[in-house]
């Protein structure tokens, strides 16, 4: 009885939380460290968009402002959880990872990440559904069964060349709220977690709430550890894009802040 | 009552050949864009695969020749302008070329070790999305990697000598935009000439980490 309560409270707490950080953003403060973000003209055309179109992107010509909104008042302690991240990765992630993948080769690595991503089949599955995507969750249902029975428990992505009726586009929960309408609200930087907003990580607490994992297993901190270990088995492709990313950037937290929004706000206009 | 019916009939005739006029008109921009483009990373690819490009030692003509070819579809001006806005008229004549010089090291110095690795994937034209005046195009592509493909678009717009590229989408994330971002944050603060300055340490940071890995 008291752990649906408790869910409970922590659904209210964010909802909440959403509510005021939203309201926040109405009237910006605009304190000296403050810049121009923020101060977009509601003229200009395309705003919201993960890009401007064909038509309008003239408009980068004729203005300084940075034309995709992103709400960032808490900029300094984002700033500060972005600088910790980089660390955790320079310092421990890649270090560990090494030894990991030195340790463990590429094709075992790829069956456990293979195995992780076919169990959490119901969180796409759920997500695609609840986005209305009848063949999207269709894909995903045909394959987990492919390859649950075929590919031996999903540690083989036989379903991977099989022709289908639309490519799978790992839908969730973050996805789904913005199908329906709910804003991104303001960019938030977790620590260890890394970027995110408030309707992804709104979306986060769906997707755990979905996940099997969370049914089968009892203790929370064997969920965690799963969970953790699920992210760090293929932690190459976080560290490949963050790389490029850090590599470019002439002041990353800007682009790594520019390169999440622009990127989920196309994954959602899919 | 009849010459309404003229008019009328007139009117709609015209509006067809309009429409048609347009969609022709759409159809050829579209299709010069993506022969332009098609055109010059044909001329690229080759390149990318010789072992004279692969080898440190002998790779400066080869990365002459690129950059020849890629200049010609390239439109580098109006690139840089987008990225940093409105505030680019202010740049002088040597700020411009200094920042533009920075900037071209830079994007060499970070894609260099994708170019290095390319082993003759096919690039696959997908679609081509058309501005209503007719003057840009969008040209969206993909290339494999590994065992995704990842969307490329190529935004091009007509000059005077012919089509040029102005922006890159790699995996929905423009370019122009991400720099943009970076370049307002750093701007508002700060002079072009640090901006400029930024940019060059960057580039020789991407350079010193090229340099220690052998590439």
């Amino acid at each position: 009885m008291t752990q649906p309560t408790y869910s409970c409270g922590i659904v209210v707490c964010l909802m909440l939380l959403c509510c005021i950080t939203a309201s926040a953003c109405g009237k910006q403060s605009d304190g000296p460290g403050h810049i121009a973000l923020e101060q977009h003209d509601p003229t200009l055309p395309g705003s919201k968009g993960a890009q401007l179109s064909l038509d309008d992107d003239d408009a980068y010509l004729e203005s300084t402002s940075a034309h995709t909104v992103i709400y960032d008042p808490m900029e300094s302690w984002n700033r500060f959880w972005f600088a910790f991240n980089d660390g955790a990765i320079e310092y421990v992630g890649r270090p560990l990872y090494k030894g990991y993948s030195y340790v463990v080769p590429a094709p075992f690595r790829s069956g456990i990440g293979n195995f992780f991503y076919n169990a959490k089949m119901p969180v796409r599955f759920t997500n695609a559904l609840l986005q209305g995507k009848g063949q999207q969750a269709g894909v995903e249902f045909s394959s987990f069964i492919l390859n649950t029975m075929v590919g031996v428990g999903g540690l083989f992505d036989i379903a991977k060349d099989a022709k289908k009726v639309v490519e799978p586009s790992r839908e969730d929960g973050g996805q789904t709220l913005g199908v329906w309408g709910m804003g991104e609200g303001v960019y938030i930087v977790w620590p260890l977690l890394g970027p995110s907003n408030v309707r992804d990580t709104l979306g986060m607490g769906i997707d755990w709430a979905v996940n099997p994992r969370t049914y089968l297993i009892d203790s929370w901190e064997l969920q965690l550890g799963i969970a953790a270990f699920d992210v760090f088995n293929s932690f190459d492709e976080v560290l490949d894009s963050y790389d490029t990313f850090k590599g470019m950037a002439v002041e990353p937290y800007a682009a790594v802040r520019d390169g999440y929004t622009q990127y989920r706000r196309a994954q959602i206009e899919k | 009552m009849k010459k309404h019916h003229v008019i009328l009939s007139l009117m709609l005739c015209a509006g067809l050949m309009m429409l048609a006029a347009g969609t022709i008109f759409a159809g050829e921009s579209a299709s010069q864009a993506k022969n332009t483009l098609e055109k010059a990373v044909n001329k690229i690819t080759p390149i990318l695969l010789k072992s004279e490009f692969k080898d440190k030692n002998t790779r400066k003509p080869y990365v002459d020749q690129i950059e020849k070819i890629v200049f010609t579809v390239f439109d580098f001006n109006e690139f840089s302008a987008r990225t940093v806005g409105v505030k680019w008229r202010s740049f002088t004549d040597t700020q411009k070329k200094n920042f533009q010089d920075g900037f071209s090291d830079l994007l060499y110095q970070t894609y260099l070790s994708a170019l290095l690795n390319y082993s003759g994937q096919k690039i696959n034209y997908i679609n081509e999305l058309v501005s209503t005046a007719g003057d840009k195009v969008e040209v969206q592509t993909t290339i494999p990697n590994q065992d995704k493909s990842i969307p490329v678009n190529y935004r091009m717009i007509k000059k005077p000598d012919g089509w040029k590229v102005y922006d890159v989408i790699v995996e929905n994330v423009g370019m122009v935009q991400n720099y943009r971002n970076q370049f307002q944050e750093v701007l508002a603060r700060q002079t072009p000439e640090q901006l400029i300055e930024m940019i060059k340490q960057k580039a020789a940071e991407a350079k010193a980490k090229n340099d220690s890995a052998n590439l």
